[in-house]
C-alpha cells in the first residue's frame, strides 16, 4: 500500500529531535510587493470587509467608542482562557479581539455586526450568552417556565391546605392513631 | 513500603464500610441494639483507617517519598513546607482521599453526637454513611489510588503543585472549606434516609438533622466566598465570580441547602413541609455528587477541572445509582410522612417560606440548566455553546432581588397571617427605612433602576431584620421580669443567629450589588515615569524589575500610588513566568479600604522597560467578605443549644408526634 | 408507591444522566470551525525577513496555514512533520507559518536552531488569528486551489490528516479562477 508507505516516511520524520540542519526547505516563490489591485488595499493585514458587509452604524468614538467595546467584549468568551469574557481576560489574543473590536466599532460597524462577526470566525463558542434560537431556546425560556410552575404548585397547594384545613383535624387524628397503631 | 501500609488503612476502610453498611441496615430494620453497637463500632473503625490513610500519605509527602505515585505527581522537594501540606488535595487522587477523610470524620461525629435517645435512627443513618464511604474508599482503593508504587526508575524529585495554586495561602483554606460543605451534605442525607426507612420525621429527629444541615451549609458558605476571594486575588481579573461551571456546581447544592433550612424551620414550626423538606435535603445531596463528578470528569471546560480520568464513568455510575436509590425510597416512603393539617395564606410567615423555597428553587434550576445546556446542545447539535455569565446575571439577578424583597417581607409577616389589619400594619412600618435606603443610593449617584430598587429593598430588610433580630432583647426583660440582655438571648440564641446571618447576607448582597455596578477602569501603556489616573488617584510606574526565584521568574513593577498629590503608598503587580506554563500568570496588588478598593493588574511587560497596567476601582469589594464571616458568626450563634434543649439534659426519645408543636396553638 | 414522585424523579435524573454520560463522548477542549467549506480569509503579510505573502496570489495550488508559537509545546512537536511536508510537497503545496502571539526574534531563532519549513509570517495585532478564529497555537488550516478551507486541525497535526487532506487537495482539478 502506498500510502500506508508514505505515511510510515512521515512518521518517521516525528521524533522532534531534528535539530537544525542545511535542509532549508524553500517554499516556492513568495511573491513581492505588486501594488494591490482590486479587494486588496495596499497595507499588510487581513481583508475583512466582504465578510462583514458594509457598516451599518455610525462611527464611534471617544467614551461612546468605550462604552461599545466593553459591552461587546462582555459578551465574547476569550479563546485562551475558561468562562472569562475577552473584557475581563489579559491574555494576549483578548487584547488583540478588544482593539479588533474597537477598531471595527469605530469605523461604524454596529454591535451585532461585531459580535457577529466573531461568532461566524470562531463558531458560536465564543458568545457567552447563547443565541435565542432553536434548540438554544431552551436555555431561555428554562427559568420562567420553572418559576411559572413552581409559582401554579405553590398556588395550588394553598388552595388545597384552606380547603382541607377545617376537615383536616379529624384526618389528622385518625392518621396519629393509625401511626401509633403500627 | 509507604504504598503498602496506605493501601492498607484504605482497605481496612472499605471493609468497615462494607460490613457497616450491611450490619446498619439489618439492625436498623431488626431494632437491634447490639447491631447498631457493632455499626458504631465500624463506623469508627472506618475513621480511623481514613486518618491513617491521610496520614501514610502526609508522611510521604513531607518525607519526599517519591516511590508513592502521588508524591511523585504533585511533590517536589523545591516547595516550601506548607505547600507541600496542602498539596494532599491539589491534584485528582490526593483529593478524593481528602474527601474519604472528612467524610471519616464526619460519620465519626455522627456516631459519636447523636448516640442518644435517637437508636432506631441512627442505625440506618450510619449504614447510609457508610455506604457513601464505601463507595469513596472503592474509588481510593481502585481507579484513583494514590498510594500506587510509582512504577521504576523512581524520580529524585517531582514537578510540584500546580502552579496557581502555589501562589496564594487562600488556596489551603478554600478547598478544605469546600470540601467540608460538600462532603458534610451527606449527614442530613443519610439522617433524611433514615426517616424515610423509618417512615417517621418528628421535632426529635428534624432538629439534629436541620443542625447537621446547618454545618454544611455554613462550610459551603465559607468555600464559596474564599474560592471568590482567591480568584480575586490570584487570577487577575478584577472579579471574584465568573460563573464558570465548577463555581456553580458548589453553588447548586448552597441554593438548596438553604431551600431545605428554610422549609426545615415551617415544619418545626408548623409541622407541615416534612416531604418537601426530605425532598430538598436529598437533591442536595445529589447536587453535591453532580458537583463532585463535574469537577472530576474532565466534561465541562473550567478552571478548575481536574484532568480527564477513568474516574469520570465510576462516578457517574455512583451518581445514577444514587439518583436512582434516592428517587425510589422517596416514591416508596414519602407518604409516611404526613404533613399536620394547617391553613396557609399567601401573605403569612408560611407564605413566605413557601415563596423563599420557589425562588431558590428555581435558582438552582436556572443554574443547573444554564451549566449543563452546553453539553446537551453538543449531543443533540453536535455544536459547542458557551452559557456564561452575561447569561447568569441576566436570569439569576431578578431572582437575587425578590429574594431580598422577600428577606424583608416575609419576617416582618406574622404566622398564619390571619388578620388583614396586622398584616398591613407588619408592612407599612418598615417602609421608611425603605425610602431612606432610595435616598441614600440617589445621595451616592445611583440612577440605574435595578439600583435603586434594590436600595429600597434592602432599607426595608435591614429595618426588619434589626426589629427582628432584636427582639428577644426588647420584648422578654418586660415579660420576664427584668432578665440581662445576654440572657435573653440564650434562651432561643437560634433565633438571633438567623438573623444575624441575615444581616451578613444583606452586608454581602447590597456589596456585590454597588461592586458590580460601579466598577471603574483603565488601561495604559506606560513607560518608567508616566502616571496612569483612574477616579482620584495617580499611579506613576518607577520601572519594573525581573526577580529570578527558585520555581519562577517574576516581573515586578513598581507603581507609586497618590491621591489629592499626596502618596499612598507602592504597589507591585507582578507577572510569574514559570517554566511549565504557557501564558504568564499575573498576580494583582490590591490596595483595599473601607469604602473601595484599588486593583492593580500588570498586562505585559515589554521588551523596552515599558509596560501594560490596568487599574480597577470597585467599591465595597471588602463588604463582601465582611459579610460572609457575619454569616457564619450567625451560624454559630445558631448552633448553640437554646435554653428547651440544654434544660433537657438527657433527651428522653419522646414519640415524635406527641412532641411535634400541635399545629400551632389550635 | 407514590408514582407521581417515581415519574418526576425518573424524568429529570433519567435524560440529565444520559447526557452526563453523552458528554463522555466529547473533547471539551476542540471547538469545530465554522471556516471548514466558506473560502479562506485573504491576508497579505510579510515574513521575517520581510517579503511580503499575500494569499490571494497563490490561489490555484492548495495552501496550508499552520498558526504557531515558539512557547507551544504541539508546535515543536509537529516540527519535522511540517518539515517532511514541506520537503515533500515542494512547489506543489505551499506551506506558510502564522506567528501567535509570539515574539519575532524567538521565532527566528526556533528557525535557526531547528530549520524552516516556510515564511514565518508576522500577524501585527494578531488580525490574521482573529479572522481564523484562532483558538490556541497549533492550529493549521488547510486552503485548497479555489481558496476555499477544506479542513483544519487543531493541537499538533497528525501524519495522517497532513497525508489524507494534502492527497485530496493535490487531487482537485483546478477550475479556472483567477
Amino acid at each position: 500500500m502506498r500510502r500506508a508507505t508514505a505515511l510510515l516516511g512521515l512518521l518517521a520524520a516525528l521524533p522532534f529531535a531534528a535539530p537544525a540542519s542545511a535542509q532549508e526547505t524553500d517554499t516556492p516563490p513568495k511573491v513581492a510587493l505588486p501594488p494591490a489591485e482590486g479587494e486588496f488595499r495596499p497595507g499588510l493585514g487581513v481583508e475583512t470587509s466582504h465578510e462583514l458587509g458594509d457598516p451599518l452604524g455610525l462611527p464611534l468614538s471617544g467614551e461612546e467608542l468605550d462604552r461599545a467595546v466593553a459591552e461587546v467584549a462582555a459578551d465574547i468568551r476569550c479563546p485562551k482562557c475558561q468562562a472569562l469574557s475577552i473584557a475581563d481576560s489579559g491574555a494576549a489574543s483578548a487584547q488583540a479581539m478588544r482593539a479588533e473590536a474597537r477598531s471595527l466599532l469605530s469605523q461604524g460597524y454596529t454591535r451585532e455586526q461585531v459580535v457577529g462577526y466573531f461568532e461566524q470566525r470562531y463558531g458560536e463558542f465564543v458568545l457567552l450568552e447563547p443565541r435565542a434560537r432553536g434548540l438554544n431556546l431552551i436555555v431561555w425560556a428554562a427559568p420562567a417556565a420553572i418559576v411559572l410552575v413552581g409559582g401554579l404548585l405553590v398556588a395550588l397547594r394553598l388552595r388545597q391546605r384552606r380547603r382541607s384545613a377545617d376537615e383536616g383535624l379529624d384526618t389528622y387524628l385518625r392518621q396519629v392513631e393509625q401511626e401509633t397503631a403500627t | 513500603m509507604t504504598s503498602a501500609l496506605g493501601q492498607g488503612f484504605v482497605l481496612l476502610g472499605l471493609i468497615a464500610a462494607g460490613f457497616g453498611t450491611a450490619l446498619g441496615y439489618i439492625a436498623g430494620v431488626r431494632r437491634s441494639a447490639a447491631g447498631l453497637r457493632l455499626t458504631r463500632r465500624l463506623a469508627l473503625l472506618f475513621a480511623v483507617a481514613m486518618v491513617g490513610a491521610s496520614a501514610v500519605m502526609w508522611y510521604a509527602l513531607l518525607s519526599h517519598d517519591f516511590s508513592v505515585s502521588y508524591v511523585a505527581q504533585v511533590g517536589s522537594t523545591a516547595t516550601p513546607l506548607h505547600i507541600t501540606i496542602f498539596s494532599l488535595w491539589s491534584s485528582l487522587e490526593g483529593s478524593i482521599l481528602f474527601w474519604g477523610l472528612i467524610l471519616g470524620l464526619y460519620i465519626a461525629a455522627a456516631a459519636i453526637f447523636q448516640r442518644r435517645g435517637h437508636e432506631d435512627y441512627l442505625a440506618y443513618t450510619l449504614a447510609t454513611l457508610l455506604g457513601i464511604g464505601a463507595f469513596f474508599t472503592f474509588l481510593i482503593a481502585s481507579v484513583a489510588d494514590p498510594f500506587a508504587p510509582t512504577p521504576p526508575p523512581v524520580p529524585v524529585d517531582g514537578p510540584g503543585p500546580n502552579p496557581l495554586l502555589q501562589n496564594h495561602l487562600l488556596m489551603a483554606i478554600h478547598p478544605p472549606m469546600l470540601y467540608l460543605g460538600y462532603v458534610g451534605m451527606s449527614v442530613p442525607f443519610a439522617m433524611a434516609v433514615a426517616a424515610l426507612l423509618r417512615g417517621q420525621l418528628g421535632a426529635t429527629w428534624l432538629r439534629p438533622m436541620r443542625r447537621w444541615l446547618l454545618v454544611p451549609t455554613s462550610f459551603l458558605t465559607a468555600g464559596i466566598m474564599l474560592g471568590g476571594w482567591w480568584s480575586y486575588e490570584v487570577l487577575g481579573w478584577g472579579g471574584y465570580w465568573a460563573w464558570d461551571p465548577v463555581e456553580n456546581a458548589s453553588f447548586l447544592p448552597w441554593l438548596t441547602g438553604i431551600a431545605a433550612l428554610h422549609s426545615g424551620i415551617v415544619q418545626q414550626r408548623r409541622g407541615t413541609l416534612k416531604a418537601w423538606t426530605v425532598i430538598l435535603i436529598m437533591i442536595t445531596f445529589l447536587l453535591t455528587i453532580l458537583g463532585t463528578f463535574l469537577t472530576r470528569s474532565g466534561v465541562v471546560n473550567s478552571v478548575h477541572s481536574f484532568t480527564q480520568s477513568p474516574i469520570g464513568p465510576v462516578f457517574l455510575g455512583f451518581l445514577g445509582l444514587c439518583a436512582a436509590a434516592v428517587v425510589v425510597l422517596l416514591a416508596l416512603r414519602i407518604d409516611t410522612l404526613v404533613s399536620e393539617p394547617s391553613n396557609e395564606r399567601l401573605v403569612s410567615r408560611e407564605g413566605a417560606f413557601l415563596l423563599n423555597n420557589l425562588l431558590f428553587v428555581s435558582l438552582m434550576f436556572t443554574v443547573l440548566v444554564g451549566t449543563l445546556y452546553p453539553i446537551v446542545a453538543e449531543s443533540l447539535r453536535g455544536v459547542k455553546v458557551s452559557v456564561g455569565e452575561p447569561y447568569f446575571n441576566r436570569m439569576a439577578v431578578p431572582l437575587f432581588a425578590a429574594l431580598l424583597l422577600l428577606m424583608g417581607v416575609g419576617p416582618a409577616l406574622p404566622w398564619g397571617g390571619s388578620d388583614p389589619k396586622l398584616v398591613r400594619r407588619a408592612l407599612v412600618r418598615p417602609l421608611p427605612a425603605a425610602a431612606v435606603g432610595l435616598v441614600v443610593a440617589l445621595l451616592l449617584g445611583a440612577r440605574s433602576a435595578p439600583v435603586l430598587i434594590v436600595s429600597a429593598f434592602a432599607g426595608f430588610a435591614l429595618w426588619v431584620t434589626a426589629d427582628q433580630g432584636l427582639r428577644p432583647v426588647r420584648v422578654r426583660p418586660r415579660r420576664q421580669g427584668g432578665r440581662s440582655p445576654l440572657a435573653a438571648v440564650l434562651v432561643a440564641p437560634d433565633k438571633l443567629g438567623a438573623y444575624v446571618v441575615h444581616l451578613g447576607v444583606l452586608i454581602t448582597f447590597v456589596a456585590v450589588a454597588v461592586s458590580s455596578t460601579f466598577q471603574r477602569e483603565a488601561e495604559s501603556t506606560l513607560r518608567a515615569g508616566d502616571t496612569l489616573r483612574l477616579g482620584g488617584y495617580e499611579m506613576t510606574f518607577h520601572g519594573a524589575e525581573r526577580v529570578q526565584e527558585p520555581h519562577l521568574i517574576r516581573h515586578q513593577a513598581e507603581v507609586e500610588v497618590m491621591t489629592n498629590g499626596r502618596s499612598r503608598g507602592v504597589l507591585y503587580p507582578s507577572l510569574n513566568i514559570y517554566p511549565n506554563q504557557r501564558e504568564p500568570i499575573g498576580t494583582p496588588a490590591v490596595r483595599t479600604s473601607v469604602g473601595h478598593d484599588l486593583y492593580l493588574t500588570l498586562m505585559n511587560v515589554g521588551g523596552d522597560g515599558s509596560i501594560g497596567l490596568r487599574a480597577i476601582t470597585t467599591p465595597l469589594v471588602a463588604w463582601i467578605w465582611i459579610g460572609v464571616v457575619v454569616m457564619v458568626l450567625g451560624t454559630a450563634l445558631c448552633l448553640i443549644p437554646t435554653a428547651a434543649e440544654r434544660r433537657a439534659t438527657t433527651p428522653r426519645a419522646v414519640p415524635d408526634l406527641a412532641a411535634s408543636p400541635a399545629g400551632g396553638g389550635r | 408507591m407514590n408514582r407521581r414522585v417515581l415519574l418526576v424523579g425518573l424524568g429529570i435524573s433519567l435524560p440529565l444522566l444520559a447526557f452526563l454520560g453523552f458528554a463522555f463522548r466529547h473533547d471539551p477542549q476542540i471547538v469545530e470551525s465554522p471556516l471548514v467549506g466558506k473560502p479562506a480569509p485573504s491576508f497579505r503579510l510579510a515574513d521575517l525577513d520581510g517579503n511580503i505573502v499575500d494569499l490571494a496570489e497563490l490561489r490555484g495550488q492548495p495552501v496550508i496555514v499552520n498558526f504557531w508559537a515558539t512557547y507551544c509545546v504541539p508546535c515543536l512537536y509537529e516540527h519535522p512533520l511540517l518539515m517532511e511536508g514541506a520537503r515533500r510537497w515542494q512547489g506543489e503545496i505551499h506551506f506558510l507559518g502564522v506567528i501567535f502571539q509570539d515574539d519575532p526574534d524567538l521565532i527566528a531563532q526556533f528557525n535557526a536552531d531547528y530549520g524552516r519549513w516556510g515564511p514565518s509570517l508576522i500577524d501585527e495585532g494578531g488580525r490574521v488569528a482573529i479572522a481564523y478564529g484562532v483558538y490556541g497555537p497549533p492550529e493549521t488550516f488547510f486552503i485548497d486551489r479555489d481558496g476555499v478551507i477544506v479542513d483544519k486541525a487543531i493541537g499538533a497535526v497528525s501524519p495522517d490528516q497532513l497525508l489524507d487532506v494534502a492527497n485530496r487537495m493535490l487531487a482537485q482539478p483546478a477550475t479556472a479562477t483567477g
